[in-house]
């Protein structure tokens, strides 16, 4: 049982823009929510603008960290659940970036009256080659590897053994410091991050959309290909794909101008909320 | 430039790309030969990683070069033309000009990587241990229930949590009547099985935030938060008759519950009242309820 003042500070939220608009930003595995702002400028005259940190990234409250909520999607979008009802959004834009827009179709699943539509940057549903039919882009050997990868890694960045030697790997007292190095959040964290990213299938989910979505992607992205964009496009009703004419997987980071464009230009396409 | 100071004599990956897609511009010799490869036009750092390193690439260090500018240490797996695998250990920055380039310098590291690997299978098996370890810690051996340790933490826990909510909290204690005689008459194997039945059953119909435990003998203990719809002494009353009718090994197994309601009492307190309320319910005559609410009452 969580006050609304507790979500708020746990998911380390922040509310900016001038607009009436409210365009909730979901960072996606890896980052936090400083990875939108080369976006803010372009976008906070237009909206009403909410910044969160999911628990385990960035400088969210690790204490609320529990693995086993954390270990599946669902339990990220019910950070975003939870943070729209603390706050009491309604027309809510959901705009995630990759495995974030899985978790907010989750999400708006879950409470599609507070939902108005949704923003899809460079998103998949299912990073698994899954022959004959299904080319999320990766080998369950290669995921494999990445956890692997992640684990050498956070032996240069993090404090690897910290946990042990703590004993409780959601003590507060190191998050602090891991959450001031960008992107390398607490060890135990990521992993369960990236595991309930990469090893999940969520196609399945994609007929049952009920908001419109505009799906952005860029012309060669090594996490998700135009076969991904096409193949959602396809089995989400309601939604349309823009590809935009550049490369790579942070689009918002990269070309936030053509990102903020394509925003803008969707507003008018979604039929006007009742008021 | 010095004709010997140049990056084709140094004995490490030196590279020049672009920002967005990271096509390789110029490359040293060290390079080429460390992933084995020769210079094509528009080859992209991402080709010569492995699937794996090109999520990395995307999901930390990219957004660590366009965030800070720079990255160090990042280790990275090269795939050579012939599929043999190079771990590698990548520092890079991002010079920003008309046309944004990110420099790299990219160093074999399998040596490191062994040490690493080491220590990762070194960490998994301490961790699995102290996993292991926490959970027996907690506990009860016999009913697999929390031990008495365990559940006066989580009852404190509760407790904070229901003081910050302005919400009584209520502590069941139950003790098993005559359980003595079940052990004389029956042996100890059955005693055993009586107490693994009753912590199942007590488990079974205890609500999802109830914090149950074996805390001795032949006791057993509930606490939980009030809520309105579904008062303390009507779960007692639940128990009390699921308990009695369900006979246990062949045995009819009776329970006393002590019940005590309180709002701001500390976890002693309020473990002190439930103990005068089950003593108050053995000596009315056992298989009972008496519950209280402090400090109303007091």
């Amino acid at each position: 049982m969580l006050t609304n003042s507790d979500v708020l500070s746990r998911n380390n939220v922040t509310i900016t823009g001038t607009g009436e608009q409210v365009l909730l930003l979901a960072h996606g595995f890896g980052c936090n929510q400083q990875m939108w702002r080369f976006l803010l400028p372009l976008l906070s005259p237009h909206f009403r603008i909410v910044l969160f940190d999911y628990v385990g990234s960035g400088a969210s409250d690790m204490q609320a960290y529990n693995k086993q909520r954390y270990s599946t999607l669902d339990g990220y979008a019910l950070d975003i659940i939870e943070i729209c009802t603390a706050l009491n959004l309604e027309n809510v834009i959901l705009c995630g970036h990759s495995v974030s827009s899985i978790i907010g179709l989750l999400a708006a699943q879950k409470i599609p009256q507070r939902i108005r539509a949704q923003i899809m940057i460079c998103p998949s549903p299912c990073f698994l080659n899954l022959p004959p039919h299904y080319q999320g882009g990766f080998a369950e050997a290669d995921l494999q590897e990445l956890m692997d990868l992640m684990d050498k890694n956070y032996i240069g960045w993090a404090q690897y053994l910290a946990p042990l030697v703590i004993g409780d790997p959601d003590a507060g007292q190191y998050s602090a410091e891991l959450s001031d190095s960008f992107c390398s959040t607490n060890p135990v964290t990521a992993k369960n991050f990236a595991k309930a990213t990469f090893f999940s299938d969520y196609r399945s989910l994609l007929p049952l959309n009920q908001h419109p979505v505009l799906l952005l992607q860029s012309e060669r992205d090594a996490l998700a290909s135009l076969f991904i964009g096409e193949y959602m496009q396809a089995h989400m009703p309601q939604s349309e794909l823009k590809v935009i004419e550049a490369k790579g997987h942070c689009l918002h980071m990269t070309h936030p101008r053509q990102v903020a464009d394509q925003i803008h230009a969707f507003l008018p396409r979604l039929t006007p909320t009742m008021e | 430039m010095d004709p010997v100071f140049t990056p084709d004599v140094f004995p490490c990956g030196c590279l020049v790309t672009t920002l967005s897609e990271q096509v390789i511009l110029r490359a040293n010799p060290y390079f080429y030969q460390e992933c084995q490869q020769t210079p094509k036009a528009q080859q992209r750092l991402s080709d010569v990683l492995t699937p794996a390193s090109k999520i990395v690439l995307e999901s930390f260090v990219m957004p660590m070069l366009l965030n800070l500018g720079h990255c160090e240490e990042i280790q990275l797996t090269i795939q050579g033309n012939s599929g043999e695998r190079l771990p590698v250990l990548v520092n890079a920055h991002v010079q920003h000009g008309d046309e944004p380039l990110i420099f790299w310098v990219i160093n074999s590291a399998k040596q490191r990587d062994k040490l690493y690997q080491e220590l990762v299978d070194l960490r998994n098996a301490l961790e699995e241990k102290a996993e292991r370890l926490e959970l027996l810690s907690q506990t009860d051996e016999l009913t697999g229930l929390l031990n008495r340790r365990a559940f006066i933490s989580r009852a404190q826990l509760l407790l904070k949590q229901a003081d910050r909510h302005q919400q009584t909290c209520s502590f069941l204690l139950l003790d098993i009547d005559h359980f003595k005689q079940i052990n004389d008459l029956h042996g100890h194997a059955c005693g055993d099985a009586v107490l693994r039945q009753l912590g199942q059953l007590l488990l079974t119909n205890c609500r999802e935030h109830d914090v149950l435990a074996r805390i001795g003998g032949e006791e057993f203990a509930i606490i939980c938060m009030d809520s309105p719809s579904d008062s303390a002494a009507a779960f007692a009353e639940k128990l009390l008759m699921l308990v009695s009718q369900q006979p246990i090994e062949g045995i009819t197994v009776t329970v006393s519950i002590g019940v005590a309601t309180a709002g701001q009492l500390s976890f002693e307190q309020l473990y002190k009242q439930a103990d005068l309320l089950l003593y108050e319910a053995k000596h009315a005559g056992r298989n009972r309820l008496v519950a209280a609410l402090y400090p109303a009452e007091i």
